[in-house]
């Protein structure tokens, strides 16, 4: 038993080894790097402001999103990650507040919380397909919202409460979202070219053909769905400590279809997909509705409201949404790649002249 | 000759007196305004998509443009008036997501210098961190939980360390905060009592009734803070007063629910006398059309002061006849108004915005005026100034009744809260308007003002008792 598992251990070292000295000798590195250094720099010369409402979100939702994306690349979809970004939030204070333990312990407990909270509902539905799933999860994110009310003398969460902060805010809250972000993704990134995300693709190909091969598709379902509901845990002690206050409205479906939107906008299936969507989302919910001075002629059409912005962010993001899905239906990355190989190929073709 | 000498001094001393009085007039001893004067950034939080947000935002407005008209703000430090420049803080839903951020933007990016507003309790209770953490002066209009001020221990804000000089704790946090505004305890207490002390008689005239016969209400609310708030505070005003009332029905639902039909047939088997709807105006309208149209639940439906505004008089038509409102400013109850100042202030936003004005306008325009009588007792628009003046107002109330009749801030367990005075209202269908008005009906007076009653309480028309 113990040489299995010291094997397992040597193995998994062995794959992530590989996997680094691979990705480093790849052009792949270089851009990553170079994103890496902006991500990290960028924070210096921007005001608390962007630092803490534009800046710190983007990366939170970026290990959301990415959470939900795993999920989807099994062939899965959640309607009610809500739940899980609620429940490692809640797990995470309370477990502080109540317990006394140190936040960061109390953030690494509160996602292992959510993804035992996972475990439990995966094992009651992982079988089932497609939209089944989606409603189950969604169904499960309004139980909970009302197991969080009923409970409210335990839970605080209707009136919602202040959460205990790992470090102070500004730059060292960020550089701490940011190295779990990192983390995240590339734990994200190592699991897809495992084993086990073989299996996860397989499934999502087509999940007979798995089957057929030999593949425990229930099994390898449920890894992915505690997993993801892992890392969504994880985000939410994260957004918990970045708005310093938790409340029911956490649980809202706004936040369950939040990933959805991120990934369908940045690229399902893909690593850089939820960063790419965190980045464009959260900038349209930041900036659009503080555009109305520059509005002012609109507001004939909107009479009813004071501002211009938030019914202009709603207009705007629907069509973006409805744009991307048309002519982009694998999201902004393919977008991109797209165009990167043509203007490559370009480019070429002009050195070659 | 020596008259002659006294002549003189008597001429030179008036000539010294007249050119010093010129002089004082001429404000020619008054030092030049200062070169750091600039205007007063004031912010003020609302969600100005809705109904509510909207009469903030308008009352503001009135409130600074009088304000500025006259001159501005005197600031004694910069030895000159200088105007207020109006900070729109918009947190669209108000939920804790959507309040922190504009918050933070206004007191990090744009830095006012005050803030005045806030909506529901959730939202406040976030929002309120950021100008805590940042120690600025805010003056709470809405939210009716009363932990706006009282939070208790909140741990460490900003998660900064022991010793770190930027750390706020709990009692200089709080003492920022000052809440202008009605508690759910409060318009609970008028409520109960209402039901208590003229509505059971009425019923028990009417119906024959055994005294001994409680009232049986029913309560219907959002579940939220708000909602919950309300129910805690009726239920243990009635048990601690023992009040002749029977709380029969509690139906809680979510705060995202737009039709009620479900709700209200589960309370109409309760059989209710009267069904107390804690929610705000969309769908506390909502909620007392469907009883009656939909559920054939013919009761008394008492709806909580931020339902006192104009959208609230549109929504309900002719529903609304006979049924009661809670509040603490009856702008449709008017004229003539019980405090002279309401009919300036109606007068001045129906000129201005062709509407009548809405309750949470009101406690904003009146919070415009403590800030500014704030800023010139401090003579300095630093913060910890005017927070120190803020704790000292002792204005005469505007339109707000309060129990004093002046504008004080409470210290103490009750800590920056007002007393204010709240009441029952009737609306009263006006076929002309083709819309309801209403009449007060408890209680009878008011501390400082007198006589509030302008009708008594009469049962809706086909109006159905509970079970005897």
């Amino acid at each position: 038993m113990v040489l299995a598992i010291k094997e397992s251990i040597a193995n998994t070292f062995g794959f992530v080894k590989n996997e680094v000295v691979g990705f480093s000798r790849s052009r792949m590195f270089y851009y990553v790097l170079a994103a890496l250094a902006i991500a990290a720099v960028v924070p210096l010369f921007t005001s608390s402001y962007v630092l803490s409402e534009v800046l710190t979100p983007m990366v939170i939702f970026t290990i959301y999103a990415s959470s939900w994306n795993l999920l989807a690349s099994s062939g899965q979809g959640s309607l009610g990650h809500a739940a899980f970004l609620g429940i490692g939030g809640f797990a995470s204070a309370l477990l502080v507040i109540k317990l006394g333990i140190p936040p960061i312990i109390g953030l690494f407990v509160g996602s292992v919380f959510s993804a035992v909270i996972g475990l439990l509902i995966g094992l009651t539905c992982v079988r089932l397909k497609a939209w089944f799933l989606g409603m189950v999860t969604f169904g499960f994110s309004v139980i909970a919202v009302t197991i969080i009310s009923q409970f409210d003398a335990v839970t605080g969460g209707i009136m919602g409460f202040r959460t205990p902060l790992i470090v102070e805010r500004g730059l060292p809250f960020y550089y701490l979202t940011f190295v779990f972000a990192v983390i995240s993704v590339f734990a994200i990134h190592l699991i897809m070219r495992s084993k086990l995300g073989l299996a996860f693709r397989a499934i999502h190909g087509n999940e007979l053909e798995a089957k057929m091969n030999g593949v425990n598709t229930a099994k390898y379902r449920l890894i992915a769905f505690v997993l993801s509901t892992f890392f969504a845990g994880l985000a939410g002690g994260l957004y918990a400590q970045s708005i310093q206050y938790i409340q029911i409205s956490i649980f809202e479906p706004y936040y369950s279809f939040l990933p959805l939107m991120i990934c369908v906008i940045g690229g399902l299936g893909t690593l850089e997909g939820p960063i790419i969507g965190s980045v464009i989302i959260v900038a349209i919910d930041r900036y659009l509705p503080g555009i109305d001075s520059a509005l002012q002629f609109l507001k004939p059409l909107f009479p009813n409201v004071s501002f211009v912005g938030p019914p202009l962010r709603m207009l705007f993001l629907g069509l973006f949404l409805i744009v991307i899905v048309v002519f982009a239906p694998k999201g902004l990355t393919a977008f991109i790649r797209r165009a990167y190989a043509y203007f490559r190929g370009k480019l070429v073709t002009v050195k070659e002249q | 000759m020596v008259n002659k000498k006294v002549l003189g001094l008597i001429v030179v001393v008036i000539l010294v007196a007249a050119v010093a009085v010129a002089a004082l007039q001429m404000n020619l001893f008054q030092p030049a305004p200062s070169a750091e004067a600039r205007p007063i950034k004031i912010g003020l939080v609302a969600c100005y998509n809705k109904a509510e947000g909207q009469d903030m935002d308008r009352a503001a407005k009135l409130a600074v443009e009088e304000i500025n008209a006259a001159g501005g703000i005197y600031v004694s430090e910069w030895h000159t008036k200088v105007p207020i420049e109006l900070v729109e803080v918009n947190t669209e839903d108000d939920t804790p997501a959507k309040a922190v951020s504009p918050v933070t933007q206004a007191v990090t990016e744009t830095g006012v210098d005050l803030l005045i507003g806030g909506y529901t309790s959730a939202g406040t209770l976030a929002n309120q961190v950021v100008a805590i953490e940042h120690r600025v002066p805010y003056i709470i209009t809405g939210a009716s939980s009363n932990l706006v001020t009282r939070r208790g221990p909140q741990a460490n804000y900003g998660g900064l360390p022991e010793g770190d000089t930027r750390r706020i704790d709990d009692a200089e946090g709080m003492s920022y905060m000052f809440h202008y505004c009605t508690t759910t305890g409060d318009y609970s207490k008028t409520v109960v009592n209402f039901f208590a002390e003229k509505m059971k008689p009425l019923l028990d005239d009417e119906f024959g009734f055994a005294e001994s016969r409680k009232l049986r209400l029913a309560i219907l609310y959002r579940d939220d803070a708000f909602g919950k708030g309300v129910v805690s505070d009726s239920k243990s005003l009635i048990q601690s007063n023992n009040l002749p009332i029977e709380v029969v029905a509690e139906r809680a639902y979510p705060t995202t629910a737009t039709t009620f039909q479900t709700d209200l047939t589960a309370v109409k088997a309760a059989k209710p006398d009267a069904v107390y709807v804690v929610d705000f105006i969309a769908n506390t309208a909502e909620i007392i059309k469907e009883g009656q149209r939909d559920v054939g639940l013919n009761t008394v439906y008492i709806a909580v002061e931020c339902c006192e505004d104009p959208q609230f008089y549109t929504l309900l038509g002719n529903y609304g006849d006979k049924q009661l409102l809670e509040s603490k400013f009856a702008p449709y109850a008017g004229p003539p108004y019980y405090l002279p100042m309401i009919t300036t202030y109606v007068a001045s936003y129906q000129q201005k915005y062709n509407t009548l004005p809405g309750m949470m306008g009101a406690d904003t325009y009146d919070a415009f005026y403590i800030a500014k009588d704030a800023i010139e007792r401090a003579g300095s628009v630093d913060k910890a100034k005017v927070r120190d003046a803020l704790e000292s107002t002792a204005m005469d109330q505007m339109l707000i009744m309060t129990q004093t009749g002046k504008i004080q801030f409470s210290t103490g367990t009750n800590y920056h809260e007002i007393s204010a005075v709240t009441f029952i209202e009737q609306l009263v269908w006006n076929a002309t308007l083709g819309e309801c008005r209403s009449v007060i009906v408890y209680p009878e007076t008011a501390p400082v003002v007198g006589t509030l009653k302008q009708a008594d309480f009469v049962l809706p028309e086909g109006y159905q008792p509970g079970s005897t």
